[in-house]
């Protein structure tokens, strides 16, 4: 994972904890107040597509979340909203690995998060270049580059492996009621303690499991049962 | 004018040059002053309420099997953008 692969070449002393993005698992890991916070799923935008007369607009932005058993949930706008407006996070940096992710950006800035990375308005990212990007993006970071500037460096790698319109897609949020400054003059940076990684995961089923339907990322069903089985008897 | 005017006005042109240039001097070090101060500011940001947090970075992933409902065929993949 390009996250610990940076923290670990950086000799950074990190708490690190890893979860399954669950509903429940994402209060928790809001409520132990991180510094930083990174989600990694897939995202919608069906405001261009579904009558708004129907729907809310703010239930048509969703990114989808898994169930306790695997399965998928969608967690609105609106939901992701309350959640957080609930909550007295003290995150500094949020990282949205997801497509169409503006909105959540947007709602993390509401929350006064200072940085939040994630996706153009409307626009899908792909998954090898959201590696990439965070490959060099926490690599910089963990490094003692400024957050805005880790972000550009990112973005150049992305320019330079997949192409400047992909790398246009992901986008940096600076909440202007903690900075007043332009991104080029960003000196926040992660503060620099030698140390190690200290992984506080919990232990994750079926994360190696592989997707069946290509282009669809997703756990194989059958194995997903198999697993079941085999840890009921 | 006599040489003694000129001596004076002299002297009082080179002290107004030196009092710009030290007032410029002055005002350069106090923004470098006000940007180190910021910086330091922001360089301790991530310091500030750590002691209250439990972790430093939390990651969530996400990988569902199936979108709810698409395994009865409630919805369709095509209605979802990627």
């Amino acid at each position: 994972m390009a996250i610990i692969e940076a923290i670990k070449a950086s000799d950074q002393k990190v708490r690190f904890k890893q979860s399954v993005a669950t509903k429940n698992k994402f209060i928790d890991m809001i409520r132990q107040r991180p510094s930083c916070l990174h989600i990694s799923c897939h995202g919608f935008d069906q405001t261009d597509t579904t009558s708004m007369r129907l729907t809310r607009e703010e239930d048509l932005r969703n990114l989808l979340f898994e169930t306790e058993n695997g399965d998928g949930r969608l967690i609105s706008q609106r939901e992701l909203s309350k959640i957080l407006k609930q909550a007295t996070t003290k995150i500094k940096l949020v990282f949205v690995a997801a497509c169409m992710s503006q909105f959540v950006g947007e709602i993390f800035q509401q929350c006064d998060v200072p940085h939040v990375i994630c996706s153009q308005q409307g626009k899908s990212i792909l998954d090898k270049a959201a590696i990439s990007f965070s490959k060099s993006f926490y690599s910089k970071l963990f490094k003692g580059e400024a957050v805005c500037k880790a972000f550009e460096m990112a973005k150049d790698e992305v320019a330079v492996n997949f192409n400047e319109e992909e790398a246009n897609r992901f986008k940096l949020m600076i909440s202007t009621g903690q900075f007043k400054h332009a991104p080029k003059h960003c000196t926040t940076r992660w503060p620099q303690k030698k140390g190690q990684l200290e992984c506080l995961s919990e232990h994750i089923k079926f994360k190696h499991l592989r997707a069946k339907i290509t282009n669809f990322i997703a756990r194989e069903i059958d194995f997903f049962k198999l697993v079941q089985f085999i840890q009921n008897e | 004018m006599g040489d003694l005017d000129k001596e004076y006005l002299r002297v009082q042109l080179k002290r107004n040059n030196s009092d710009t240039t030290r007032s410029r001097d002055e005002l350069k070090t106090k923004k470098i002053l006000i940007r180190e101060l910021q910086d330091l500011k922001e360089s301790l940001f991530y310091q500030q309420d750590n002691d209250k947090s439990e972790i430093d970075i939390g990651f969530l992933h996400a990988s569902p099997i199936f979108i709810e409902g698409l395994a009865e065929g409630k919805t369709s993949l095509v209605a979802l953008k990627f």
